[in-house]
């Protein structure tokens, strides 16, 4: 502490003083946090929803509409006019470095039409992989039977892993497996 | 004038925040991977820094000296939180690649250091010109790093392919230890030029 | 920096002075590599030939530019730059393009060694740090390896720590058909690996080589090989293989109980031997005291064996011996020799 700082410690230190110090420059703070949110919010929701519809446009194209499902927090129908394009399933599988978020859009049939990769902090260069359409492609049309990870370049049925990224290779399966699982249940149950 | 131009212009080299003063390495580290979170990073500390000198700069005469931390410290938070706001708001991709680093600006040594070493000691003008300084010369390091580390580890700059195809990056660059040793050398590489700078000063004033 | 003697003080008392000159322990390093890095040659054809060789130009080029342009004295011709050349290559597979090792090679010699001041004031083993470079630059090519396994029509990319890991101790064997034939070609050699490192009998002889001149004491590669293996028989048996969580086979060294490991595959295989005899024993990097050298190589062994049990890669000695080099000065000053009429613990 400097001399200044010090000497103006002497003059005014009483304990209501500081309090009082303090207490206001939270106020302050407060109301000007408070405007700022009031502002911004609104559009932050508004960015949040454009970009989640686009995703999950990209996703499943064909849709013209996108419903939430009852019950079913992490899924959504993409319906083109009444007939049912796909389920979207949000999937977060663990990874390497972290959870793996993704949509799945699965067909009625239990088919993996199409799915995205939202949030990959893996590996750069290795698990980011992933998210190339090499490797994604393979995921087209499959079924939940030979939604596994083979090391065996001979076999063409099932997920080639990617080389060297093979804990995320399996994530991704894994999550992918768990929608065509989970719409297979819910069409299945109805 | 001369003296004004001096404040302003120290933070940039010879007290860089990042490569002299060896504060905020954190971010020097984490979000270094590309030349764009680095700039926006180092922008957004500018912002902060420069705004909170102000603030303590004017209230200097209101604050009481036990609190003065606490005080400081809520100044900063405020202003990172008002940043998060509108970057959350107005830029939600950047604000998603910068991630938790953002709120942690709060906590960046080198703003409550500027606010307790000059701010609360100058006038607004002088304070302002400090911060905003120190924040171009966090931002200049930052963006260093942030070229080389994307050059090299993806063959990139501002996320345009510079390199072609031929070029397999080593990852090295891109994952933390690259940015030590991007750093390390930096810091040397300062070091000798201030050095050098120094000596022509004491030659100036001999002759 | 100082001429050769600097290096040669950093030992305990008592100092003798005695005709080995740093030199004179190079080259006779290097003369001790020489076996496995021709075998390497051999087995792996003109891929490893070449990675050699470019590894070690661009190890002694990189130390001749940084001293010309520091203008200081030139010391390629001590042999140490040639060593850490020799050792990086013989460290990785074979396959990797020449560009990255040559990479490796300015990292390990102009990084590692020449920032810190040369020889004798780097703290980590150079060879090393060549190698997590790459690892960490070009991990899928650092992993994957030419296929001369016995079979080629069985798993084609991986050296046997790999199998072990992924598809467990049956796999192994079966790949090679029995115990025999896996210790086999794990003494003499014929099997995938890293250029240097498949041939644990000619390493061995390398080994053996050093220590009767006198350069690297027993105890080193001993404790530290003893350590894996130990570890490895008693728990060995109940580490699972296969990786994210995934249960894909038996466990990665033998039976499925405790004292059920195999300690011989596990001391025989990756680079243990190299790393034991070669980097665990460099002299720069390791404590002084005969006694903290002892503490380093177990701990290189725990190290190693923890990363081979559950860590995310099939093989831990090159972390194990950096991770070591960190402790170097801690462990050199809980070991530091009592002086002589003072009471104990008078270090602290």
């Amino acid at each position: 502490m400097s001399e200044a700082h010090e000497a103006r410690a002497e003059k005014k230190s009483g304990i209501l003083a500081i309090a009082l110090n303090l207490t206001v420059a939270c106020i302050v703070s407060g109301v000007i946090l408070a405007v700022a949110y009031f502002i911004t919010h609104p559009v932050a929701v508004q960015k949040q929803k454009e970009a989640d519809a686009l995703a999950l446009q990209t996703l499943v194209p064909a849709a013209t509409s996108f419903v939430p499902v009852d019950g079913q927090d992490n899924m959504t129908v993409a319906k083109n006019g009444d007939t049912v394009v796909a389920y979207v399933v949000e999937e977060a599988p663990r990874g390497y470095e972290s959870a793996v978020e993704m949509l799945v859009a699965v067909s009625s049939d239990g088919k993996v039409l199409n799915f995205s990769i939202t949030s990959n902090k893996e590996t750069p260069g290795l698990g980011t992989k992933a998210s190339e359409p090499a490797f994604m492609d393979q995921f087209i049309g499959k079924t939940s039977e030979h939604l596994a990870v083979t090391k065996d370049p001979a076999n063409k049925e099932d997920v080639q892993a990617i080389t060297g990224a093979t804990i995320t290779s399996k994530a991704v399966t894994k999550g992918v497996k768990a929608a065509v699982d989970e719409v297979a249940a819910y069409t299945g149950g109805k | 004038m001369k003296n004004l131009w001096r404040i302003f212009s120290k933070g940039i080299i010879s007290e860089n925040p990042i490569l002299v003063l060896a504060l905020s390495l954190c971010p020097a580290l984490a979000v270094t991977s590309s030349v764009i979170t680095s700039l926006t990073m180092g922008l957004t500390v500018t912002f902060v820094i420069s705004l909170n000198n102000i603030v303590v700069s004017l209230t200097r005469t209101f604050v009481n000296p036990k609190v003065r931390v606490p005080v400081y410290i809520t100044s900063i938070a405020t202003i990172v939180t008002l940043a998060i706001l509108v970057l959350q708001a107005y830029a939600p991709q950047l604000y998603k690649a910068l991630g938790n680093y953002l709120s942690l600006v709060v906590v960046f040594a080198i703003i409550l250091a500027r606010a307790e070493s000059f701010a609360s000691k100058n006038r607004v003008f002088p304070s302002f010109l400090d911060g905003f300084g120190m924040g171009c010369g966090f931002t200049l390091a930052m963006v260093t790093i942030g070229a080389i580390r994307e050059f090299f580890g993806s063959g990139s700059l501002l996320g345009i392919r510079i390199l072609g195809s031929w070029y397999n990056a080593p990852l090295l660059f891109v994952m933390a230890p690259g940015a030590f040793i991007v750093i390390g050398y930096l810091v040397a590489a300062t070091k000798s030029l201030n050095k050098k700078r120094e000596e022509r000063q004491k030659e100036r004033e001999a002759a | 920096m100082s001429s050769e003697e600097s290096v040669l003080t950093v030992s305990a008392s008592p100092h003798i002075k005695s005709g080995e000159t740093v030199q004179k322990i190079m080259w006779n390093v290097n003369l001790a590599l020489a076996p496995a890095a021709i075998f390497g040659m051999i087995w792996f054809g003109l891929p490893a030939v070449i990675n050699i060789v470019v590894s070690i130009a661009a190890a002694v080029l990189t130390e001749y530019v940084i001293e010309k342009i520091r203008k200081v004295r030139v010391t390629v011709r001590d042999g140490s730059a040639f060593i850490t050349g020799l050792l990086l290559a013989m460290c990785l597979p074979p396959t990797l393009p020449f560009y990255m090792t040559a990479f490796g090679a300015v990292i390990a010699v102009g990084v590692a060694k020449m920032t810190f001041g040369g020889l004798g004031y780097n703290i980590f083993n150079p060879a090393h740090i060549g190698r997590a470079a790459l690892m960490v630059s070009w991990p899928a090519l650092m992993t994957s390896w030419a296929s001369r396994l016995p079979s080629p029509d069985a798993v084609t990319s991986a050296t046997v720590l790999n199998v072990a890991k992924h598809e467990g101790y049956d796999a192994v064997i079966s790949l090679f058909g029995s115990h025999t034939a896996l210790y086999k070609a794990l003494l003499l050699g014929t099997r995938n690996g890293s250029i240097g490192e498949t041939s644990a009998i000619l390493l061995l002889l390398g080994g053996v080589y050093l220590i009767a001149r006198g350069y690297i004491k027993w105890q080193v590669p001993a404790v530290m090989i003893g350590t894996v293996g130990l570890l490895t028989w008693a728990f060995g048996g109940l580490m699972p293989s296969g990786s994210g969580g995934q249960l894909t086979g038996g466990m990665i060294f033998g039976g499925g109980g405790l004292f059920t490991g195999d300690p011989l595959f596990g001391m025989l295989s990756g680079g243990l031997i190299i790393g034991a005899f070669f980097m665990a024993t460099d002299m720069v990097t390791i404590p002084i005291t005969l006694k903290g050298q002892i503490i380093f190589a177990a701990g290189c062994g725990v190290i190693t064996t923890l990363i081979r049990f559950v860590g995310g890669y099939p093989e831990g000695v090159c972390y194990s011996i950096l991770l070591m080099n960190c402790l170097t000065p801690l462990i050199d000053r809980v070991t530091k020799p009592r002086i002589y009429g003072t009471g104990r613990k008078s270090y602290v």
